[in-house]
């Protein structure tokens, strides 16, 4: 039987888990909308960072807190690595090329995953106990991944408003010729923020691992691709912003339907969230091409 | 009509039965002829629509596999009646089947994808792969997760000597037909209207569609012409494999390796493919013996680096290379 007291439960663990989301997400649209490169390979960033989590884990006995900082920076030198070795070649050709090309960097990812630490999936246990909403127990791990991403998303946008570089970043965004005129170096702005994204979309698989405990594998990743342009397309592709409160909606959808179809009994509800996801991003972009967030 | 125009299809036609004919003479070929005439094909459907109209498409697989399904499921509600129908008509409505599946499919997903400009495009075709993956496996539908195989089916209904025939041999057969019929088509495609109004699309869009192409349609056109073609490929596949999984049919492998034959031969060609897929097919066939499980770890550095410096692919550097020569006419 379904209480309220329920929905306002699952609608809380929906928050925390479209924070993560949101965070998840960030990275594509910053991507997206600074370089114009659209980040095909999106999931298998987020899978490297899960393995990060889990490796420190298990050798070193790191909490994911303290990991996702080492999956930023992990995520931040391969964004300056790719820039310079590949995007920088392929910017401002056939969109092809760069959509090609981060496709098959992700599938690179996975591959070397696969063959360092075979195809098995692996998982771990942060255990923190749990918290009681409504008579429902929600794991800490959960509240504190929720928290956390929110925190991520709040220096990002400091970053990105009260420095200088996060201003040329913006400029860029608005106009890079004219950006370019006004003495910004906008080749070092573009890999800057190519480093910045994949930064924080590793460090969201680092933190994956406090919503999800197991299932790391080499080819988790690409639910997370789908669902990131889900969200991405659902807050205007192009806006960083846009696509954290795009992901904060997503996870109460998400969490909702999952009840739902739990409660209609119409086949596996996991799959068919999975489905649904996919059916959402035909419909957004079917009556709002723009995204349902922008005016 | 006349027939010196349409010499560069004949020897490609030429060249394929030539190597139709070492297939059915010297049976050591077999194994890696059918492997490459499936690539090709692959390869060539892929090249139909992501060549022409130069956006990525990377959920190519699902029409693939839903041929595959709609194929499998054909074969086994036909046969499972007390009188199974003959051979041949089971087989031909397996194809059909599959192809109008495709075709549905193609027409839902790209009457709104094709509105979208380019990394839009990519983003409504990326979760096409695993939406119907998941959309199999969560209603259980054709088997959900356990799959379809459709192997007792077949020998039951006849017998095991006409099973073998029909695997592998008959298999490859259809397979080549489906390869013959896509490399016409993408031939008649680009030497018609139609291809002329999608070389302009690449070139500038808004441009053609200024001057009154109506791009829209002209993209749905293809792009529906290649996905029933990719359901038929599969419907091919599902006879000779005669087993499908979800794991398996949704690969992604098989999208990188038909964007891999196309740009290494030259996207928007109609030689390309088949040139990439002859060199990729015997790489490919030398990789699985040597290094059994690692050929997506080779073939994604490959294609990064075919991205960054030969985006033209092969044919591509030779039309470059004999510019004005009698070579350059003979790559289509």
């Amino acid at each position: 039987m379904v209480t309220a007291e329920y929905v306002i439960f699952v609608t809380i663990a929906g928050v925390m888990l479209g924070t993560f989301y949101g965070l998840a997400t960030i990275g594509l649209s910053f991507t997206f909308g600074i370089l114009r490169i659209l980040n095909s390979g999106h999931g298998s960033f987020v899978m490297i960072g899960a393995y990060i989590s889990y490796w420190c884990f298990a050798l070193l006995g790191l909490p994911p807190l303290v990991s996702s900082l080492l999956a930023f920076a992990v995520g931040f030198f391969m964004g300056f690595a790719l820039y310079h070795g590949l995007i920088s070649r392929v910017l401002g050709g056939p969109e092809l090329i760069s959509l090609v090309l981060m496709f098959a960097f992700g599938i690179f990812l996975q591959e070397v995953a696969k063959f360092s630490w075979s195809a098995s999936p692996r998982g771990f246990t942060w255990g923190l106990g749990s918290i009681n909403i409504f008579g429902y127990e929600y794991p800490l791990t959960r509240l504190i991944g929720g928290v956390v991403s929110a925190v991520i998303v709040l220096v990002l946008y400091v970053f990105l408003f009260r420095t200088k570089s996060g201003n040329a970043i913006r400029s860029v965004v608005e106009d890079p010729e004219g950006a370019a005129l006004c003495g910004v170096n906008v080749s070092r702005v573009y890999a800057l923020s190519l480093a910045i994204a994949l930064g924080l979309t590793v460090a969201s698989g680092a933190l994956s691992t406090l919503f999800v405990s197991g299932g790391i594998e080499p080819y988790m990743g690409d639910p997370y691709t789908t669902r990131a342009f889900a969200i991405a397309v659902l807050g205007g592709l192009t806006s960083p912003f846009g696509s954290f409160l795009a992901g904060l909606l997503f996870g109460i959808i998400e969490n909702l339907s999952y009840m739902l179809l739990s409660l209609a009994n119409v086949g596996n509800p996991f799959s068919m969230t999975r489905f649904l996801t996919f059916a959402m991003i035909l419909l957004v972009l079917l009556i709002r091409p723009q995204g349902l967030l922008k005016r | 009509m006349d027939i010196r125009t349409h010499r560069s299809l004949i020897i490609l036609f030429l060249v394929s039965l030539i190597l139709l004919f070492v297939r059915v003479g010297i049976p050591e070929t077999r194994q890696i002829l059918s492997i490459l005439f499936f690539y090709i094909a692959l390869s060539e459907v892929f090249n139909l629509f992501t060549g022409l109209t130069l956006y990525v498409c990377f959920g190519y697989v699902a029409f693939v596999a839903l041929g595959m399904y709609g194929g499998g499921a054909t074969i086994k509600y036909l046969l499972s009646a007390s009188s199974p129908p003959p051979l041949a008509v089971v087989l031909a409505c397996a194809f059909a089947v599959a192809g109008i599946l495709a075709l549905i499919l193609a027409l839902a997903v790209g009457w709104i994808s094709v509105r979208l400009k380019g990394a839009y495009f990519a983003i409504a075709t990326i979760g096409l792969n695993e939406g119907l993956k998941n959309l199999i496996e969560g209603t259980g539908i054709w088997g959900g997760s356990s799959g379809l195989v459709i192997a007792n089916d077949l020998i039951q209904s006849y017998n095991y000597d006409t099973f073998i025939f029909v695997t592998s041999e008959l298999a490859d057969y259809l397979i080549f037909t489906v390869y013959a019929v896509t490399i016409l088509c993408i031939y008649l495609v680009i030497k018609s209207r139609l291809g002329y109004g999608l070389a302009a699309l690449r070139e500038d869009e808004e441009a053609a569609n200024v001057m009154g192409v109506n791009v829209v349609r002209y993209k749905l056109i293809v792009f529906v012409i290649s996905a029933t073609l990719a359901g038929m490929l599969g419907a091919g596949k599902m006879i000779k494999d005669v087993a499908i999984y979800p794991p398996q049919a949704f690969a992604v492998s098989y999208t990188v390796e038909a964007i891999v034959i196309s740009m290494l031969g030259g996207l928007g060609t109609v030689t390309g493919p088949v040139i990439g897929g002859l060199i990729y097919g015997v790489l490919k066939y030398v990789l699985t013996v040597s290094f059994p499980g690692l050929q997506l770890l080779a073939l994604a550095p490959a294609l990064m680096v075919m991205c960054v410096m030969f985006p033209y692919g092969i044919v591509g550097w030779l039309r470059r290379r004999f510019k004005g020569s009698k070579i350059e006419s003979l790559l289509i």
